[in-house]
């Protein structure tokens, strides 16, 4: 039922990473999803081909800025959550998803280059909100950070968009071996062989409370209460 | 990040009411007007655009054979001043084509065979 895009105006903020692990965590307790992969890299669908795909999750590529919405709402008759990941580029796919979406999901990391691109991404939302007269509910998630230490740019950047009442996702995805190792083996973080890939238990534990978050987010269909205090 | 994070051990997530749509998409926003504001938000296409087959600039005429021949310096001043008065009627606009030297070549052949003609050769 719910439509997930994951959008940055930049590559490298972590969308497919993050989208996989989310369509993995959901397909895993026996729920279809679906993996839109709308990035012309197709690295979801590479992901895809290689062994150890639950088995009620679907990848489709290949789609372009004119079967996109279309391609959206085929999935959503057939799968109860459609994740989208698209380019990390400002482009109007990112707007027809947009339209589209339960909720928004913006990856990025905790720098201040990348936070202004987030601030872009967030910008354009509002814009299409006024433009259609529609909410689209959005969060910013923290990607690739450090699961022992918060820099004081990641603060600094969270208590900005705090301030500027920019919805957070209480779960950063930290940066984590086993999140790469997906890509490079295939399947799911469940699936990974401890001699191979370190501290897989941690990146489970993480990928699991970013799943409930979602989850509850879409479940709740409101905006994330903004975080209280920023440590 | 901290605040309302659910915990991890709080695993049994109830994903039962999530189904599949059986409705009806709800009315969508114009694709010429998301198009639009993506523009105008600094979210453009990019999808490739096919670039148009580039028209030939010279249309095919089958003159591919040289003609190599020694005339004189008169014969050979008045046909370039032939050439050049065809060419300046080009600039002009008085005709639609710019004449090749071979084109020139072939016309005062179909001129001679004209007065051949004529002269019942």
């Amino acid at each position: 039922m719910p439509t997930i895009s994951f959008a940055s105006s930049k590559g490298g903020a972590g969308k497919s990473t993050s989208a996989v692990l989310l369509a993995t965590e959901l397909a895993q307790r026996g729920t279809t999803v679906t993996i839109i992969d709308a990035d012309p890299n197709q690295p979801v669908l590479r992901w895809s081909r290689k062994p150890g795909k639950p088995e009620p999750l679907t990848v489709i590529g290949g789609v372009s800025e004119e079967t996109l919405i279309d391609v959206i709402d085929d999935t959503a008759r057939a799968t109860a959550f459609v994740i989208v990941d698209l380019e990390g580029t400002a482009s109007v796919m990112v707007a027809h998803a947009m339209t589209r979406s339960d909720l928004v999901i913006i990856p990025t990391k905790g720098s201040e280059l990348d936070g202004i691109e987030a601030v872009k991404v967030i910008q354009f939302i509002g814009r299409q909100e006024r433009a259609y007269n529609r909410k689209i509910p959005y969060a910013v998630l923290f990607t690739q950070t450090n699961p022992a230490v918060r820099p004081r740019t990641l603060k600094s950047l969270e208590a900005d968009m705090l301030k500027q009442r920019i919805p957070v996702l209480g779960t950063a995805l930290h940066e984590r071996d086993a999140y790469r190792a997906i890509f490079s083996f295939g399947g799911t973080l469940s699936g990974l062989k401890p001699d191979l890939v370190r501290n897989i238990p941690a990146a489970i534990g993480n990928a699991r409370e970013f799943m409930a978050e979602v989850v509850t987010m879409l479940t709740r269909q409101t905006e994330p209460m903004p975080q209280a205090e920023v440590a | 990040m901290s605040g309302s994070r659910p915990s991890i051990f709080d695993s049994e997530v109830d994903l039962t009411s999530f189904r599949p749509k059986t409705s009806q998409s709800p009315a969508t926003v114009p694709p010429e007007t998301v198009r639009r504001i993506a523009d105008e938000s600094g979210f453009p296409s990019r999808a490739p655009v096919p670039t148009p087959t580039k028209a030939k600039r010279h249309p095919k005429t089958g003159r591919t054979v040289l003609l190599n021949a020694r005339i004189t310096q008169r014969a050979h001043d008045r046909f370039h001043e032939i050439v050049a008065a065809e060419h300046a009627r080009y600039e002009t606009g008085e005709i639609m084509h710019r004449v090749t030297l071979g084109e020139i070549v072939e016309r005062a052949l179909q001129a001679l065979e004209r007065e051949m003609k004529e002269e019942g050769r």
